[in-house]
């Protein structure tokens, strides 16, 4: 390997970065730390702020305030193309007036590196995105998630020390989607960079990130892996936004922090962030459960409103006591009998029902 | 099917409004009479050999050749570079700076052509190549900033951040990934630049010394003075000759669309 090749992933540092347009931050203050060779998602609804932050670490656009850090050295003053970053966007981005060989070997070209070298890591490259021989066509002859696959390919043949996607697969239909994701995750064991990719997708996030930083308006929600993110969210715009779920409106005692409150009810429920006053329980629809009507370890009375049929397992839409409606997601296997109209018990586990502040 | 002669009547018509005062010009090289007088009587290449042995005549042709050449490498350049950072750069005074580079094609050529010979004399460059290389170049400019810019209205900013973070720094974006994709409106830039130099009269007629004239200002001085058919003679090459420059032009930008 050429020493003009860098090798060793890179960890990430922000410092209270912040971009401002005018009077409106696009970034407020966001400070977080990523680690050498994770799989970092920036999630959240357009015009959260995420794909600012990834233009500031790739050098477009300037920080307002605050610091972008590379192994710990800060990168304001180096501009985009001595970064070393390796970047795939949403719209592909192929030079069409070059094949796709030269496309990929397009930054070893600009980093000196000798024509035999270069074909040869480009052969590399296109191998991993299982594209080999592709190198004389010209990207006009390539399908969307081939041409896709090319800018990976473009991406990785340096061997950046971070890799940048910026919604890469939004613009290929589902079922590519999925396969190109299957190929990402493979891609990211195989060279081990540090991966930060941005997505309004909350599945494709929850599948391939270790850590998911949740945006809302120019700020970071919340920072966690897939799984404390999605049953511990931290606010209800997580909660929301990472999946379906149940929420119950009640009150908790700061004397009494494991209940919640409706009306008369008692509730038991989980509490980790000592949430009191008016409060909501959330609980995913895969952890409820329905049974029969006059069941007592049911907490509430509820009515079946709909069902959708997906196939290997059912959802049905419940009507709450207080006149919200809810979802549950019955197991395979586990599918009752109950159709709309039907009355029933829900049941949970008081671990599943966290306690969320109101907004 | 409607009827749709009426149509093509209307469109005869006017093609041949726009086309009929340009093509009388072709008959009437050909006269072997010493008048332009329309239709000619007799037949003769005698004004075309009179073309290519006066010398006066070749010389002016081989200006305003050189002239165009240099023209258009200078105005493309300048344009191109101008188009390229007006759009790049929202820089304070940018829309300034863009209409005073496009004033040369809106202000009227006299005005022009008055302004540049005042100037001109003082800064000794009337009657020289360079004055009318320099006063060319600027009204050529225009020509070029409009297709360049609009080429990178259409072109996808993006691919210069892809370019960028690949290792390629502002010039070797440029050269790499910008002209490539905007290139179709740089050579119509070109293009334009050329035969604007070519045709210009006005301007030229206030630069212009006896020893220094540009094929239009030959003619018109030709049409002043002498009055014979040389002029007709000229003219058909002249529309020979941007005619071809055209059609390659069009075929070349139409293959490439095509392939796009």
């Amino acid at each position: 390997m050429s020493d003009k090749l860098a090798l060793a992933p890179a960890s990430i540092g922000l410092q209270r970065l912040t971009k401002q347009y005018g009077s409106t931050a696009a970034v407020r203050d966001v400070d977080l730390d990523i680690r050498a060779g994770e799989f970092m998602t920036f999630l959240g609804p357009s015009g959260s702020g995420k794909t600012t932050t990834l233009n500031m670490i790739a050098g477009f656009v300037e920080p307002t305030n605050g610091d972008v850090l590379v192994d710990g050295r800060s990168v304001r003053a180096v501009p985009t193309h001595k970064r070393g970053m390796g970047m795939v966007f949403q719209g592909y981005t192929l030079f069409p007036h070059l094949s796709v060989g030269d496309n990929v070997g397009f930054p070893l070209k600009q980093r000196g590196i000798a024509k035999k070298k270069r074909r040869q890591l480009v052969q590399e490259a296109l191998g991993t995105v299982e594209l080999d021989g592709f190198e004389d066509r010209s990207p006009r002859e390539l399908s969307g998630g081939q041409q896709q696959r090319v800018s990976l390919a473009r991406a990785i043949v340096y061997r950046p020390p971070v890799l940048l996607m910026d919604e890469p697969l939004g613009a290929l239909d589902k079922r590519l989607r999925d396969a190109l994701q299957e190929e990402i995750r493979a891609i990211h064991r195989q060279i081990g960079t540090t991966f930060i990719y941005v997505t309004h997708d909350q599945e494709e996030a929850l599948s391939l990130s270790d850590r998911i930083a949740v945006y809302k308006d120019g700020r970071i929600e919340q920072v966690g892996t897939p799984s404390d993110l999605y049953d511990r969210p931290a606010t209800l715009f997580v909660a929301r936004f990472l999946g379906e779920s149940t929420l119950l409106r009640g009150e908790v005692d700061a004397s009494d922090l494991s209940a919640l409150r409706i009306g008369s009810r008692r509730i038991p429920v989980t509490n980790p962030n000592k949430v009191s006053g008016a409060a909501i329980a959330m609980i995913r629809p895969e952890r409820l459960r329905l049974l029969p009507p006059g069941d007592a370890t049911g907490a509430l009375e509820v009515r079946v409103l709909n069902e959708i049929y997906l196939g290997h397992v059912r959802k049905l839409a419940i009507s709450l006591p207080d006149g919200t409606t809810g979802v549950v997601r019955e197991s395979p296997g586990l599918t009752s009998t109950l159709a709309p109209g039907d009355s029933a018990r829900l049941a949970w586990d008081a671990a599943d029902a966290v306690v969320l502040p109101t907004e | 099917m409607t009827r749709r002669w009426p149509l093509w009547v209307v469109v005869g018509v006017i093609a041949a409004w726009l086309v009929a005062p340009t093509l009388v010009v072709v008959p009437l090289s050909f006269t072997g009479a010493r008048s332009l007088s329309f239709p000619p009587q007799e037949w003769s290449l005698r004004w075309y050999e009179n073309f290519f042995e006066n010398g006066k005549w070749l010389a002016s042709l081989l200006n305003s050749l050189q002239l165009a050449l240099i023209v258009s490498v200078a105005a493309t350049v300048l344009g191109t570079l101008a188009a390229y950072g007006l759009s790049r750069h929202r820089v304070r005074g940018a829309g300034a700076t863009n209409a005073l580079l496009l004033a040369p094609m809106l202000v009227p050529s006299v005005v022009f052509g008055v302004g540049t010979y005042a100037l001109f004399l003082k800064l000794h460059l009337v009657g020289t190549f360079a004055g009318f290389a320099a006063a060319h170049t600027a009204l050529a400019i225009p020509f070029v900033m409009i297709p360049v810019s609009s080429a990178l209205v259409t072109f996808d900013s993006t691919m210069e951040r892809a370019a960028r973070v690949c290792g390629a720094g502002t010039a070797a974006t440029f050269w790499s990934v910008t002209l490539p994709a905007i290139a179709p409106g740089v050579l119509a830039g070109a293009m334009f630049a050329f035969v604007t130099s070519f045709d210009e009269v006005v301007v030229s007629i206030f630069l212009s010394s006896p020893y220094l004239e540009t094929l239009p200002v030959r003619m018109f001085n030709s049409l002043e003075r002498e009055v014979d058919p040389t002029l007709a003679a000229a003219a058909t090459l002249i529309i020979c000759f941007t005619t071809a420059l055209i059609a390659i032009g069009l075929t070349a930008s139409s293959r490439r669309s095509r392939v796009r």
